[in-house]
């Protein structure tokens, strides 16, 4: 028993190492010159570089880009959220004709890959003028985001007791008002899970912005990393102090709202 | 109650406001306080110093066409911009100035009318046009097509940078001139402990460089040129044996036993540190060869053309250069068409080709500009030298296949030679691609 627990401690070490490792890595690098970074990767700065995080903050424009990112990742996971969780509600609570149709639809829309289908969406951004447009950039990541986040939702709200629904009509609330008062706070487990995922996913994006984002005033801090490498070499100490940057802003949400994923990543296992 | 009306509220509202914000994109023509909007995309990035010059040029092209808005939309990266290029075209949203890699590729744009003929601009302003390099101009002149297309930006021998200390120490006073002598020296390098060529194949267009030098002197410029007409086969034996000489290095241990795993920036700095004897790139990289501040080692530093076949001497001075050109969109009209060309210009001038050279040591492809003694380096002037020697100048070898994934299927078949992949294997994945596309 003393041996097993002595096994499951040491890979949980491992696994904080494997986790910890890459961003300590990262952070020390963000203070290197690119000889450095490669001659001696693992060992601290001879010199403390601190113009490369000033670099990174100002000259690349890191901080507008952070800004950017933020409120496009909160608006549209605010979108998605809201939209997906009443298709949710209405797949999982309402018994109709095309009920499993309509959610068969939306998991379909799970096998669709984002690459397939990026030449059509472009033609449409480009002959609509919808470049530089972040409601646009919105509409796209609520249309990709809506297949995951709806089955995660209507399996979740499938599982909440009808009875609790029924006290509620027995109250005299509306439909609307059962959804709002009861099915959502109810959910708020699974409404965190698939805040983060699609909060992480809009963040990490390259793609969208890349293709339909060319003011530089409106780019994304996943964009933003790219103005570190030159078509011809890379400036890594400065690019390492902006990934430090990028990567702070899910971390330190992650601090704050720890319990919570944690508590809806459990719930999700096992309602799900 | 409330909680529901607030949230009725909020998204009639988002909706609302998605849907202005939706229907309310800016005219890509004219932006809204009326001025001309061009739009540019190119590799620049910010941060590095050739970049610097051209976003200062951009700057002053707006202040001195005050009736013009700049949004340039560059990207260094090579995939990020291959994909924004692709799917720009496929969504008819081309940018005013653009650049496309390899002249086969240009074909499908000229068919499409995508691209502007610069031979009328040429004639119209001869001291502009006048200045510009024939060489790259020629390179810019794709069969099948009467014009030149594209405004030529950069040159420049890419050849073999290497430490005069690292070969004096393995016994060369002078850097081999053909490529058996070249491999007796790495053999003599490698007993040294010391790495004979940085190589960081991660970034794959390293190892495409060292197979279009082999090529270029094997089977000469002529050759690629014939693959993209199709006269021959990547699975030729002469062409699988410029495969082989890769495989044959690989295998010599000319490059480090990771060389495949890891980036070009890691094999550059194990170069700049003296852990490695060569490193085979363009003129971009003598400013950090030269930077004291990155380097001990800037006074042992030389270059040289990359070593001829002895059976092969017809193709000594075949050798790879670095021409890159932007293109001018081709269905643009009337003003905003005539400052995207005076655009193209202030980007290719004297005064721009001067600042390249003077400043960052780059070689730009005009031949009417001067560099200030004091400011050219040993090794920008062993390029330029030498780059006159050049007979015959091929760029990319897919650059002259008109299929544009050859980029990619090329370099990536190279790597796996470096992993172990027999150079049969890899021309036959090549032409492959080739035979499927028919």
């Amino acid at each position: 028993m003393r041996s097993l627990k002595w096994i499951k401690y040491a890979f949980l070490y491992l696994m904080v190492l494997a986790f910890v490792l890459p961003m300590l890595f990262t952070f020390i690098s963000s203070f290197k010159n690119n000889n450095e970074i490669f001659s001696a990767p693992f060992s601290l700065p001879k010199i403390w570089r601190f113009e490369n995080w000033q670099i990174a903050w100002s000259s690349a424009g890191m901080s507008r880009y952070l800004l950017n990112s933020f409120g496009l990742a909160i608006g549209s996971v605010a979108l998605i959220l809201i939209v997906a969780s009443m298709v949710a509600y209405e797949i999982s609570r309402f018994n109709f004709r095309i009920n499993k149709l309509l959610l068969s639809f939306f998991l379909m829309g799970m096998m669709i890959p984002m690459h397939a289908i990026i030449v059509p969406i472009s033609w449409i951004i480009g002959n609509l003028d919808l470049k530089n447009n972040i409601g646009a950039l919105m509409l796209l990541y609520i249309a990709f985001a809506m297949p995951f986040t709806t089955a995660v939702l209507a399996n979740f709200m499938r599982a909440i007791p009808v009875e609790i629904e029924e006290a509620a009509v027995l109250d005299g609330a509306s439909k609307f008002a059962i959804y709002l008062r009861v099915i959502l706070p109810m959910s708020g487990p699974a409404l965190s899970t698939v805040a983060i995922f699609n909060f992480l996913s809009v963040w990490n994006d390259v793609m969208f912005p890349l293709l339909f984002i060319n003011d530089p005033s409106m780019k994304t801090v996943a964009l933003g990393l790219l103005n570190f490498s030159g078509e011809h070499g890379t400036d890594y100490g400065p690019m390492m102090a902006a990934i430090s940057i990028t990567i702070s802003v899910p971390f330190i949400l992650y601090i704050f709202f720890q319990e919570r994923i944690e508590n809806g990543i459990a719930a999700g296992a096992i309602k799900g | 109650m409330k909680i529901g009306k607030l949230l009725l509220g909020s998204l009639a509202a988002l909706a609302a406001a998605l849907l202005l914000a939706a229907c309310s994109g800016k005219s890509s023509t004219t932006s809204s306080d009326g001025k001309i909007t061009l739009r540019t995309m190119t590799r620049n990035s910010k941060g590095f110093a050739t970049s610097a010059i051209y976003f200062a040029a951009l700057k002053q092209f707006e202040k001195d066409h005050p009736n013009v808005k700049i949004v340039d939309s560059s990207i260094a990266d090579e995939n990020a911009y291959n994909n924004l290029l692709k799917t720009s075209r496929a969504s008819n949203d081309l940018p005013d100035i653009f650049r496309v890699e390899g002249v086969a590729n240009l074909s499908e744009y000229i068919k499409a009318g995508l691209i502007t003929n610069i031979d009328p601009i040429i004639k119209a302003d001869p001291k502009w046009g006048d200045g510009l390099s024939k060489g790259a101009l020629s390179y810019l002149q794709v069969p099948g097509f009467k014009g030149t297309w594209g405004v030529p930006q950069e040159s420049g021998l890419v050849g073999v940078y290497y430490n005069k200390e690292i070969f004096k120490r393995a016994g060369y006073n002078e850097f081999p001139q053909t490529f058996s002598e070249f491999e007796a020296a790495i053999k003599k390098i490698r007993s040294l402990n010391i790495t004979p060529i940085g190589l960081g194949a991660k970034d794959s267009y390293s190892i495409g460089h060292i197979h279009n030098l082999i090529f270029y002197h094997m089977v000469g410029v002529d050759a690629a040129k014939e693959l993209g007409e199709r006269k021959i086969k990547w699975t030729d034996p002469k062409i699988v044996a410029t495969i082989e000489k890769v495989k044959e290095l690989n295998d010599m241990k000319a490059f480090a036993p990771d060389s495949a795993g890891i980036s070009r920036e890691s094999a550059f700095t194990d170069f700049l540190t003296g852990k490695a004897a060569m490193f085979i790139t363009g003129p971009w990289d003598i400013p950090n060869m030269q930077d004291k501040s990155k380097t001990k080692l800037t006074a042992d530093f030389a270059f040289a053309k990359f070593p001829y076949f002895e059976d092969e001497p017809q193709f000594k001075d075949n050798d790879m250069q670095a021409i890159s050109a932007i293109q001018i969109r081709g269905d643009l009209t009337g003003e905003k068409k005539k400052m995207a060309i005076e655009l193209a210009k202030a980007l290719s001038s004297e005064a721009y080709a001067s600042k390249m050279a003077n400043e960052t040591n780059q070689i730009f492809p005009r031949t009417d500009y001067t560099v200030a003694a004091d400011k050219s380096t040993p090794l920008f002037r062993e390029n330029v030298e030498l780059a006159k020697t050049s007979t015959n100048v091929g760029v990319d070898v897919f650059g002259m296949d008109p299929l544009q994934s050859m980029q990619d299927v090329t370099r990536n078949a190279l790597v796996g030679v470096l992993q172990g992949d027999s150079p049969k294997k890899a021309a036959e994945t090549i032409q492959q691609e080739i035979d499927n596309s028919k």
